[in-house]
């Protein structure tokens, strides 16, 4: 037992290790630019007193958190619907209709932004002929954000209701319980966890996204952050994004609360209870959920980027080669997602073991994806300078570590350790903690023990977390390119962003659906994960 | 009762004998951290060691230099869309590697001046001169040759020789033809304030080449009668748009009668039965003003004679041509041709604004900010 103990001991340190870079060196970085801040060069140095109160952080805030409760509580209600009735109900296009559902997961929030404010507006293919007006502000936001998280929501929630067992509501109704108390008292409670994870990862989503807001121009603190960068008040931008991190604070009580104390142990063999035919109402409820989350999370960017190429050919328009942009995005987003599931790792076991300080542990883990991805970026960046000056030879120190592409790694495995954890927490959970002992009992070496029994027990969700990694990495942008501009980086996601800029509408399209293409490639291939689950 | 045993007998001798099964523990761990540090930095630098290759490869193929060929970063505000084509060819004619790092004008300014001396950056390329001027009067930029500002007008210059404008883009107004007709579209900027376009307008205060224009205002017109156009014009209740080209399909599409743009995003976008059209101001008027892109070098490069052949290069007709005919701007050295399908801009009808004004961003921020329009 005391090499259970040191091992524990050195899981939780490794963990702790990971975290503290993660999280201290960009934080590192921001405090020195709030503390010394660099001179504004059109307004020179402003008191850090007067940047606060102009920053008018309390509105932003407040707008901020609307935005993410609302995105919340609509995708775990969509998800939800969604994985319920693709787990009990039965009805025509059940099996299809659930796997395209996920599809949206495949879309960056700013390339469904870009195509609902260009599809949806007045000049578009669809707003045009029915007369909308430009889609901009905080609903917009809300309702691409929805979609854009509902997937995740789906995905976690379908697989707590796959490990769900009829015999205990079956119990609960024969003892004359009605169906609504079944689901308040029997299933409710061991849909909690999933609930409470998904629907923390929906919220973080949420509040860090800087694409979709940026799209849409939804003053919140994102936006506005990205705007203060843009008008060199570094310092204005390190207060909004430490308003951004304290705004995620309440939410992890808050996502304490719904996980409650339930546990997802489960029940050892599963029988799943059987699948009914929902009422003629139920059956068009589902129908429009479906309609809505796949209409506007995937047919409507699909559709506007294809219109843009189409016009392209059209037109005889030159289309930039996207086969460098293609490898480079693919061999970033595969060598980055295998970095992202070896760091999740190690705290998603020292959590699933309950390792010292494994509470501390998992919630450090979902602070990381709260420090929206250009600020991130910009602390790796002053932390590095910092870390580079005191050598004494920065410059070289400097270059090196941009260059060398750890900056870049450090900045997705800050942005995206939280959605790798998820599944790898899981999945480490599933490892009986009886089996460990006979194990050892029995003499088993840790490495053996690793090969027979935990490692093809974690494996299926090892794999979801390298998919939603490499989903993550795919689609990511402002870390890609602040931090992967020195190595000459330029992804499917850095070519949407430079031709969306210009107005250059068919190659940003092309671009589009290569991108798409790719993610979806990535979904699907977590069907098969899906059925293990 | 084990664990307690186990636990108080870790002696020197327990620890030789579970150092068979310890080892693969400490091993797996050791191997694992070292995977992850050195194993995808390979693969990265592999990917940038492909990236590099290909881009000199589409230069024509050059003689090998015997040495080691010099590495010049530039920072570009300019997209990749816009310059890359162009500086992969520059990289084989000059025998330099050219690493270039794209990113919005103001970012990499923000960029420069946190990263300071420590920064890679030998030259930044920026898309409006405002920035330059900032960078300029903060004296982080290396003064110019005299040869090579005077190949371009001196309105597309720096008048403190640190940076030179490349390419050009010129204020306009776009109108919806259909209901702007030409009797009705207005020769000078101000009649923007009068109420006949209430409900019309359309302009992008966060963005940069607005708020350079509003500079040139308060050179042109004065802080009061700037300030009260501002608000004249807010009164109309303009939509706001994040950035200048969704204003010319706004136009297009009769969402607006009239937005206030850089001309060259109507050239991309115009085909058969487009309902929107370019307007230019009267000659002189506070209006006509050029946003220029341009180049300086940062103060502190290392390789400040590449930089300049670089400079030097981005004026030679051959660069030149590529901004006028591939991206529809106005080249800035004389007797370079216009697309055919622009206009041809006499320097004569700009307003007579110094190019500091655009680069006074600091009041213009606080003004608009006042104005409630950031």
């Amino acid at each position: 037992m005391a090499r259970l103990a040191r091992a524990s001991a050195l899981s939780s340190g490794g963990s702790g290790l990971v975290l503290l870079v993660l999280v201290g060196l960009p934080l590192f970085g921001l405090l020195g630019a709030l503390l010394d801040p660099p001179a504004d060069p059109f307004t020179g140095p402003r008191p850090l007193g007067e940047v606060f109160s102009q920053a008018g952080v309390w509105t932003l805030l407040a707008r901020s958190l609307a935005l993410s409760a609302l995105v919340a509580l609509g995708a775990a209600t969509l998800g939800t619907t969604i994985a319920w009735a693709e787990a009990r109900w039965d009805f025509p296009g059940r099996r299809v209709l659930g796997v395209a559902a996920l599809l949206p997961l495949a879309v960056p929030s700013y390339v469904l932004a870009a195509t609902v404010a260009q599809g949806l507006g007045p000049a578009g293919w669809l707003g045009g002929p029915l007369g909308l007006s430009r889609p901009s502000g905080f609903w917009a936001a809300v309702l691409v954000l929805t979609v854009v998280t509902t997937p995740l929501v789906q995905l976690v929630v379908g697989a707590a209701l796959a490990r769900q067992s009829a015999a205990e509501e079956e119990a609960a109704r024969s003892l004359g319980a009605s169906p609504a108390r079944v689901f308040r008292v029997v299933v409710l409670p061991r849909l909690r966890p999933a609930l409470g994870l998904s629907g923390l990862l929906a919220l973080l989503y949420a509040i860090s996204d800087f694409g979709a807001v940026a799209v849409l121009d939804t003053p919140v603190l994102t936006w506005r952050l990205y705007q203060a960068v843009q008008a060199q008040s570094l310092a204005k931008a390190a207060v909004l994004g430490f308003a951004t991190l304290g705004a995620t604070l309440p939410l992890f009580v808050l996502a304490r609360i719904v996980r409650g104390a339930a546990r997802e142990a489960g029940v050892a063999n599963p029988r799943p209870p059987a699948r009914r035919r929902p009422s003629p109402l139920a059956h068009l409820g589902i129908y429009g959920v479906f309609a809505l989350v796949l209409g506007l999370g995937l047919a409507l960017p699909v559709l506007t980027m294809g219109a843009w190429v189409a016009q392209g050919l059209a037109r005889d328009l030159p289309f930039a080669s996207p086969w460098l942009a293609l490898g480079q995005t693919l061999g970033v987003a595969l060598v980055s997602g295998a970095v992202l599931v070896l760091l999740a790792a190690l705290p998603a076991r020292t959590v699933a073991r309950r390792g010292p300080g494994a509470g501390p542990i998992e919630e450090a883990v979902f602070f990381t994806s709260a420090l929206p991805g250009v600020l991130l970026a910009f602390g790796l960046m002053l932390g590095a300078l910092g870390l580079a000056r005191a050598t004494g030879s920065g410059r070289e120190v400097y270059a090196a570590l941009l260059g060398s592409g750890l900056l870049l790694l450090l900045g997705y495995a800050g942005r995206y350790l939280a959605e790798t954890y998820a599944p790898l927490r899981t999945a480490f959970g599933r490892v009986d903690p009886r089996l460990r002992e006979s194990a050892r009992v029995l003499g088993a070496t840790p490495g053996r023990w690793w090969r027979q029994v935990e490692g093809p027990l974690v494996a299926p969700g090892a794999a979801a977390a390298l998919v939603l990694a490499v989903l993550a990495v795919l689609k990511e942008l402002p870390v890609t390119l602040l931090l992967g501009g020195a190595m000459g980086l330029q992804t499917l996601a850095f070519r949407v962003w430079d031709r969306y800029r210009e107005a250059l509408w068919h190659d940003a399209g092309l671009a589009g659906l290569l991108l798409l293409a790719l993610a979806l490639g990535a979904v699907l291939s977590t069907l098969r994960w899906r059925r293990h689950a | 009762m084990n664990i307690t045993f186990n636990f108080m007998t870790h002696t020197h001798g327990e620890r030789i004998r579970n150092g068979a099964s310890e080892e693969p523990m400490t091993r797996s761990v050791v191997a694992s951290v070292a995977t992850a540090v050195t194993a995808p930095l390979a693969a990265l630098a592999l990917l940038a060691a492909c990236s590099g290759d290909a881009a000199t490869e589409s230069g024509p193929a050059g003689v090998p230099a015997a040495e080691e060929p010099v590495t010049l970063t530039v920072y570009s505000g300019r997209s990749e869309s816009m310059v890359g084509p162009l500086f992969a060819r520059l990289e084989g004619e000059l025998g330099v590697d050219l690493e270039v790092q794209y990113g919005d004008t103001p970012d990499l300014v923000t960029r420069l001046m946190t990263e300071g001396a420590e920064s890679p950056a030998d030259l930044i390329f920026a898309q409006d001169s405002g920035h330059l001027g900032a960078l300029s009067a903060a004296g982080a930029l290396e003064p110019l040759p005299a040869e090579l500002l005077e190949q371009v007008h001196p309105k597309y210059r720096d008048p403190d020789g640190n940076w030179v404008g490349t390419s050009g883009r010129l204020r306009v107004l776009v109108v919806n033809t259909a209901t702007v007709p030409e009797a009705e579209r207005p020769s000078s900027l101000k009649e923007l304030a009068d109420p006949r376009w209430k409900g019309r307008l359309g302009w992008a205060p966060t963005n940069g080449s607005f708020q350079a224009h509003v500079g040139a205002l308060r050179a042109a017109w004065g802080e009061e009668e700037t300030r009260a156009w501002l608000a004249g014009v807010k009164a109309n209740e303009p939509q706001a748009f994040p950035k200048n080209s969704p204003q010319v399909e706004a136009a297009h599409a009769g969402e607006i009668d009239l937005g206030w743009v850089n001309h060259y995003y109507l050239h991309r976008l115009q085909a058969e039965g487009y309902r929107a059209a370019n307007h230019r101001l009267a000659p002189g008027d506070a209006g006509n003003v050029v946003m220029v892109a341009g180049v300086g070098i940062r103060k502190g490069s290392p390789d400040t004679e590449a930089a300049r052949e670089l400079v030097a290069a981005l004026l030679s007709p051959e660069s030149q041509r590529v901004f006028a005919q591939d991206n529809f701007e106005y080249p800035t050295v004389p007797g370079v041709e216009t697309h055919e399908t622009v206009p041809p801009l006499d320097p004569e009808i700009l307003a007579d604004v110094p190019q500091q004004a655009l680069a006074d961003l600091g009041p213009t921020r606080t003004m608009l900010q006042e104005l409630g329009l950031l």
